[in-house]
């Protein structure tokens, strides 16, 4: 697969999520997707377990994220971008470079069409609670940042094929994220949106807003 | 009887973008300002976050960040032999109200007229000789020059960040950019939006036609930007809505986004929403204002004594504050003579329709207000009008706005108006369509005015204004000539069916069109055909200035947002350089 037409295509794909949503309309996929299995994806998956969870439920206290019912073409694109660079960590990256296109389709199949038990954690303080919530929801007009609702859909459920779901998402995993945008350790998304507003937010707002999205329902596979 | 408030310096009348400008800079100067707004206050938080912000029933639909029309509506009629009636329900253009005025809920298309639209009597006169445009037609001088215009063009460009790409930067031709452009002194703020499929297409028609397409202007930013106010801007997502919608990604620049955060931390500043103004109070020789009488949402009265008044309205409210408040001599057009309520004009607005077999997936709905492709081949003065019996002209852009499930559903002639074969058809060419926007001047002539109505009165039982409107033979004349251009390019595209739609008279106010309404406070060098001087300072009133599309002589080929803000900068910069230095009036008429 050529890694840069995709991502232009991916660009768009993000782009018209949300109207996607509301059409009930398929964004026509190019020529140069690959069609994923998740039989065979399964046969990849025993190395992403041992971090990810057996059912893709992830591992909070280490910030792994939860993968289940992730969207596919979501999943795919992360790893693409780690093999590409444009998200780094060092332990994907080795991963990702190892998996050829076909491998990433059927991984990213095979995560999509699982459903994981909730992992609802911990309650935050309500002070704490009431930012996160007004965070997910609203924004914040003092500093300029819109709700995460408007591209991650209400209450974080996710605007899938290319915008995920924050919904029962461990709070560790969405904390760090946050600061790779902060960072500049990650820089994959299509406009340069969650770098411009992840800068915006103070720590305690990341911490509650991560706490908020951590303790809500994720949303089933079947995407 | 009105409570006397404590004397301000300036008081400003709506608190839209020219509002919002003007009352930031002369506060910024250190005067004291008080903003007055009819409508509500609102921001991008908490107003306009999702999911309810998409709503496409209340907001495209039912209107819901228009004017209320159950409170204040404007008549209409086609000509003086008839009756107006009010215009119970906005259609064919929907006026804003609320703070930020129609900068909230506009597409972000940001132009600059032409040099020749700012001198258009004098330059159609040189270009084609006297008697050829036709007698009806009252064009003028705007007593203004692009050449003064093009700093304060740059400035809210700039305020804006607009997406662009320059096509003549100071004289020298730019490829890729619009070659028929007045010359910029720089490029746009930020590079041009992505182009979509229909854009992609129609780029490649009208560059095999010989035609210079180039990408729309675009307020919906295209990468992260800071303003010069210090504001900071994101990439625009492509949602699809814009137009009758606001912006909750801060991606559209609007009020809220560029400027209001600056204005309203200032303390010399207070913002006053829920006011509607009833008039401009002027002292016993009527030459000079003293403040303004208003009604706040509660219905009590007030006296707000200013030394500045600035009305800052949409273009109707603008003729009309000066209509109530007894400034200028109103138009009259069984003698041709008076000044408030001449020159108003539209737009004239057609359409060309493509529709391609379904294997051409043009995926509408990936949208933004201003990303399209276009061509200025056949606008303005781009051409050679002398074949043709007709001044002005049109755009033509593959522009795709939306893919919005109610308002959108392109299809072919022969059609079922409803039932099965219009399902069908809809879901048929939902995906496969180019809709072309044709986007035309609308001249002035001397049977279209504004005035008040005789007979119907708003919530406050002030008269309405009463809109005499149609279509000039010459503008009628001008869309058939570019309609056929964009049957052209459809048909140049690969379309199967092309469908062109030139407007034709009478004009209605049933169907949408556009809001760009104009004129009626025009400015000019001459008293006897304009309200405002050159500097938008009423002629008869020094101490009051007008501003806004009311200020435009004539309706160019172009949406008005970015000739607006050129005026507002202009205007700014001769209040603070000259007027407040020596107040009063800055020409002598």
């Amino acid at each position: 697969m050529n890694a840069a037409v995709s991502s232009v295509r991916l660009k768009l794909l993000c782009a018209v999520s949300a109207c996607a949503a509301l059409l009930l309309w398929r964004p026509v996929l190019g020529a140069d997707d690959a069609v994923g299995s998740a039989t065979h994806g399964a046969q990849l998956v025993s190395i992403c377990a041992s971090c990810h969870g057996q059912r893709g439920e992830g591992l909070a206290a280490a910030g792994f994220p939860r993968l289940a019912g992730q969207a596919a073409p979501y999943l795919a694109k992360q790893l693409r971008d780690y093999a590409a660079g444009a998200r780094e960590n060092a332990v994907m990256d080795s991963f990702a470079k190892a998996l050829s296109a076909q491998d990433i389709a059927d991984v990213a199949a095979y995560y999509s069409n699982l459903n994981a038990p909730e992992t609802r954690p911990f309650k935050t303080d309500a002070k704490a609670a009431t930012t996160g919530r007004a965070l997910a929801n609203l924004g914040d007009a003092r500093i300029g940042v819109q709700g995460c609702g408007n591209c991650h859909g209400p209450n974080g459920r996710g605007e899938p094929p290319t915008l995920p779901y924050l919904a029962g998402q461990h709070a560790e995993y969405i904390t760090a994220q946050l600061e790779a945008w902060q960072q500049g350790m990650r820089h994959n998304d299509s406009g340069e949106q969650m770098a411009g507003l992840a800068k915006k937010l103070s720590a305690a707002d990341i911490a509650a807003v991560s706490a908020w999205f951590a303790q809500q329902p994720p949303p089933a596979a079947q995407r | 009887m009105a409570q006397r408030l404590k004397e301000v310096d300036v008081v400003v009348l709506g608190v839209g973008f020219v509002g919002s400008i003007v009352a930031k800079e002369l506060a910024a100067g250190g005067l004291k300002v008080v903003g007055l707004e009819r409508g509500d206050p609102r921001d991008t938080v908490p107003d306009f976050q999702g999911p309810y912000v998409h709503d496409e029933l209340r907001f495209a639909i039912r209107k819901a960040l228009m004017q209320d029309n159950t409170r204040e509506a404007v008549t209409f009629r086609n000509n003086a032999g008839q009756t107006a009636l009010p215009v119970r329900r906005w259609e064919s253009f929907l006026p804003g109200t609320g703070l930020g005025g129609a900068g909230v809920h506009w597409n972000g298309q940001t132009y600059r007229f032409q040099a020749a639209d700012f001198i258009l009597r004098s330059h159609v006169e040189e270009r084609y000789g006297k008697g050829f445009a036709d007698p009806e037609l009252s064009i003028q001088d705007w007593g203004v020059t692009y050449a003064d215009l093009e700093p304060h063009f740059d400035r809210f460009e700039y305020l804006l960040g607009t997406s662009g790409k320059a096509g003549n930067l100071n004289g020298k031709i730019v490829e890729g950019g619009d070659p028929f452009e007045a010359p910029r002194a720089r490029d746009y703020p930020t590079p041009p939006m992505k182009e979509h499929y229909a854009g992609a297409i129609f780029r490649k028609a009208a560059n095999g036609l010989g035609y210079h397409p180039y990408p729309q202007p675009s307020s919906n930013l295209s990468q992260p930007y800071t303003n010069p106010e210090g504001l900071q801007l994101n990439t625009c997502v492509f949602c699809g809505f814009c137009e009758r919608f606001a912006c909750e990604h801060y991606a559209k620049s609007s009020p809220q986004t560029v400027i209001l955060p600056v204005l309203l931390k200032n303390p010399n500043f207070e913002l006053r929403t829920g006011c509607q103004v009833q008039r401009i109070n002027l002292d016993s020789t009527g030459k000079k204002a003293t403040g303004v009488t208003y009604i706040d949402a509660a219905g009590r009265e007030f006296e707000q004594p200013a030394s500045l008044v600035i009305s800052a309205l949409f273009s109707f409210n603008n003729v009309r504050m000066l209509l109530l408040s007894g400034i200028g001599t109103p138009f009259d057009p069984a003698t041709n003579k008076g000044v408030v309520g001449r020159n108003y004009a539209y737009q004239t607005m057609s359409s060309a329709q493509a529709f391609f077999d379904e294997s051409v997936n043009i995926n509408p709905f990936m949208a933004s207000g201003a990303s399209g492709t276009m061509i200025n081949d056949f606008a303005g003065d781009s051409f050679d009008h002398a074949p043709h019996g007709f001044i002005g002209g049109s755009y033509i852009g593959a522009i795709n706005t939306n893919g919005r499930p109610i308002e959108y559903h392109p299809v072919p002639p022969g059609t079922p108006k409803w039932g099965k074969g219009w399902k069908e058809a809809v879901a048929r060419h939902y995906n496969h369509t180019v809709s072309m926007t044709i986007h035309g001047s609308s001249m002035p002539r001397r049977a279209n005015y504004l005035d008040l109505d005789p007979t119907y009165k708003d919530a406050w039982g002030q008269p309405l204004l009463r809109m005499t409107f149609d279509f000039p033979q010459n503008d009628l004349k001008m869309a058939q000539f570019v309609t056929n251009k964009a049957v052209e390019i459809g048909n140049a595209m690969g379309a199967k069916v092309v469908a062109g739609s030139p407007r034709k008279g009478p004009y209605t106010v049933t169907q949408y069109q556009t809001t760009h309404n104009t004129g009626g406070t025009v400015m000019g060098a001459d008293p006897q055909t304009s309200v405002v001087n050159p500097y938008l300072q009423c002629w008869d009133v020094p101490n009051v200035f007008v501003i806004g599309a009311s200020n435009f002589a004539h309706n160019a080929s172009w949406n008005p947002t970015g000739t607006i803000g050129a005026l507002v900068y202009w205007a700014i910069d001769a209040l603070k350089s000259k007027y407040l230095k020596a107040p009063g009036a800055l020409v002598q008429a």
